[in-house]
């Protein structure tokens, strides 16, 4: 059932499954060691924000988590490629993006425990690189025309910044995304559409969304053009992603389709074994984009036990205090913040409806409030 | 202007015109806006004076005009997108829905939505199928809109100039049956009309009759109609999100009988939500029941059968006669 990136002569790969490489095209990457390992690094960590976001699922305290194991690379291959000024509109489940980005992983939990998300800067000049970004859209695929809106603007206005946007195969087939990226074709907007086809959008397998071999075929079709990438590679996710920066710095959108594979359950919530079969998870287990990076590693001598042992314990410290802050901030929400930033300029009544809720929660305490 | 004033879609013509004079983010988007200067010419003049980077032709998707409007708002802009008909924004509405309204509680007002959604609304024209539609209580049940519904000129004029500087996302309809039925002395140059404020287009005593958009023209003729026989106050709302309720409250509570005209349908619309603002607030001056003229619970009829569809002066003569004799 599912399609691996080595049945496409045209997928664009450095580092193979078995961990040989393309030395020439490591080296035309320009990265240094430290570089190499922050790659690294971003995986391992989003890959232990899971687990901690699963554990805490298990015993109650999160409500809910989406999954990202095996998606590491096409998650964090990409964000490396934007240079600070850029933005990055993911979709939630790309943790290794964010991470990657410097956002703190309490703001990336937060987000699930409270549903809105808060920003350190007021001013776009003066965020950081992972602010600039818009919040999360539940709403799959609508982001795609509104990240093409944000950047064209920035552009009218002057401003040398490129987007990159994120969504999945299935997302892929909404109309939203059809109409971002032509806008972004007709008026050359400087954006980077990157599908995250995992092969699986809940338990509806790519073949359910789409009868063209690749997403990476439609570009042509919106005037620009497409890449398919080995979505297990995080430097060929990087490169191709790079390159496509460059192009949209020039005012020619891109399409970088990394195909990879979802491993875990869709999230928290879902029984993937309903829909699939474990062989086809353990093939995929074998392409592992951790593993195979780590082989990578060890060639050009950067990684050995202990270095692997010291950034995973490093990984699970920040995630169990990320998530301990979490859990700590999400308890202070109070009733009035319902009405809270509702509109810039609030009308009346929402001052009226957040006093009804005061008075009867002042009468009658929080605890009958609590289901 | 002209010595004898402006139609309502040159007020909303030099609205635009003169904000965008003003403000050098103003930016105005849609199917046809530029060259043609939009199907009802809405946005006349405006790409000869400010040229293609800021009155922009889009492709043919109201998904992708909204969707591109937000992400321009995110920018730092004010966009002003133009939905062609107002049945077009059905296929906006998960852009709007999902993301516009809600940018700002979601980013805990760090993006707030800046832009303008503004379509012709409401039948009466003679139009193809879906060029009908009222849509005003979609928006308005949903949280995180303003949603303003001018009747005259001079109120197109300036409640557009306040959705354009409202930080909020702002649905602006326009009652395209009324776009060229009248003119009205118009000030010049910028000029704002507060969002939020209803008009009291006749004093009266006996009956308050509550209405928006085209509808209040044959409300007013009902009312002339019934002088001397009774003395009908007439208030438009202008505003329907945030709803002027202490304007409507004070009137009843000093009529006592009330008539809510609509054209939309009846059945989940907005006189219910006035009628219920009523109990809810002024029981006890009370003296009749409420009476809905509104569109039936249709599918909006083309052509002649629009006549049968849309409230005229008749039904909200009658209407009224009914109130008072109880
Ligand atoms: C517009 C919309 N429809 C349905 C859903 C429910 N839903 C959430 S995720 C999902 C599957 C998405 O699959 P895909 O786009 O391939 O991304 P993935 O979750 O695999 O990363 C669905 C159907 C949604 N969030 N948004």
């Amino acid at each position: 059932m599912s399609r691996f990136p080595e049945e496409f002569d045209d997928c664009e790969g450095i580092v193979a499954p078995d961990g040989s490489y393309d030395e020439e095209a490591v080296a035309a990457l320009e990265l240094d060691d430290e570089e190499f390992c922050e790659l690294y690094e971003s995986m391992v960590q989003a890959r232990a924000l899971e687990e901690r976001g699963l554990a805490l699922q298990r015993r109650g305290e999160f409500h809910f988590w989406m999954e990202c194991r095996g998606l590491e690379a096409a998650h964090v291959g990409p964000a490396a490629a934007l240079a600070d000024r850029d933005w990055m509109n993911t979709e939630w489940r790309q943790y290794g993006a964010q991470i990657q980005r410097g956002r703190p992983l309490v703001d990336i939990l937060l987000f699930w425990l409270r549903g809105y998300e808060t920003w350190e800067s007021d001013e776009i000049d003066e965020m950081d690189a992972y602010e600039r970004r818009l919040p999360h859209i539940v709403a799959v695929g609508t982001q795609v025309p509104q990240t093409v809106g944000l950047l064209w603007g920035r552009a009218l206005q002057g401003h040398d910044e490129v987007g990159l946007v994120g969504v999945g195969d299935g997302g892929a087939s909404k109309g939203d995304v059809h109409a971002g990226m032509n806008f972004a074709g007709v008026f050359d907007v400087p954006v980077v559409f990157l599908v995250l086809n995992n092969q699986w959008a809940i338990s509806t397998p790519v073949d359910g969304q789409t009868a063209a071999e690749t997403y990476a075929s439609r570009a042509p079709g919106y005037g620009f053009d497409g890449v398919l990438v080995d979505g297990n590679d995080v430097l060929a996710t990087y490169r191709e992603t790079r390159r496509a920066v460059e192009r949209a710095r020039a005012g020619e959108p891109t399409l970088v389709e990394a195909l990879t594979y979802r491993r875990g359950a869709h999230s928290s919530s879902d029984d993937d074994t309903r829909y699939r079969s474990e062989e086809d998870v353990e093939r995929w287990r074998e392409r592992d984009p951790i593993d195979r990076y780590e082989r990578f590693l060890v060639d050009r001598d950067l990684w050995d036990e202990g270095y692997a042992e010291s950034v995973r314990e490093r990984a699970e410290r920040r995630a169990r205090e990320a998530a301990e802050e979490a859990l700590a901030i999400r308890g202070e929400g109070s009733p009035e913040e319902l009405f809270d930033e509702l509109f810039a300029n609030p009308p009346a009544y929402v001052d009226e409806q957040r006093e009804e809720l005061l008075a009867l929660v002042e009468e009658h305490g929080e605890g009958a409030f609590r289901w | 202007m002209a010595a004898d004033g402006l139609t309502l879609v040159e007020a909303v013509a030099e609205a635009m015109h003169d904000e965008m004079s003003e403000d050098e983010s103003v930016v105005v988007l849609g199917e046809d806006v530029g060259r043609s200067g939009g199907v009802f010419r809405a946005t006349e003049g405006l790409y000869d004076a400010f040229g293609p980077d800021r009155v922009i032709d889009t492709p043919l998707t109201e998904t992708g005009i909204a969707g591109a409007a937000i992400g321009l708002a995110a920018s730092g802009l004010r966009p002003v997108a133009e939905i062609q008909f107002s049945g077009f924004t059905y296929a906006a509405l998960e852009q709007l829905y999902t993301r516009a309204a809600r940018m700002h509680a979601r980013s805990r007002g760090q993006f707030p939505c800046r832009m303008v959604l503004r379509a012709p609304f409401g039948g009466g024209v003679r139009a193809p199928d879906l060029h009908g539609e009222s849509m005003e209580a979609i928006f308005v049940h949903h949280p995180g809109f303003k949603v303003v519904v001018p009747s005259t000129p001079r109120d197109a004029k300036g409640l557009l100039i306040a959705a354009i500087r409202d930080p909020d996302p702002v649905v602006f309809l326009e009652p395209k049956k009324v776009y060229r039925s009248f003119r009205e002395a118009v000030p010049e140059g910028p000029y704002e009309l507060p969002i939020g404020e209803a008009a009291v287009r006749r004093e009266g005593e006996d009956v308050s009759v509550f209405t928006w958009g085209a509808m209040t023209r044959p409300t007013l003729a009902a009312a002339d109609e019934l002088e001397g026989e009774v003395d009908v106050e007439v208030v438009d709302l202008r505003t329907l999100s945030p709803m002027d309720r202490g304007a409507i409250v004070d009137s009843f509570r000093k009529t006592g009988r009330a008539v809510v005209v609509h054209e939309a349908p009846r059945t989940g619309g907005l006189a219910g939500e006035i009628t219920a603002l009523i109990q809810e607030e002024a029981l006890y001056y009370q003296e009749a029941p409420i009476a809905r003229v509104t569109g039936w619970d249709t599918v909006y009829p083309l052509y002649d059968l629009e006549d049968f569809q849309l409230p005229n002066a008749t039904r909200v003569r009658e209407a009224i006669r009914d109130v008072v004799s109880v």
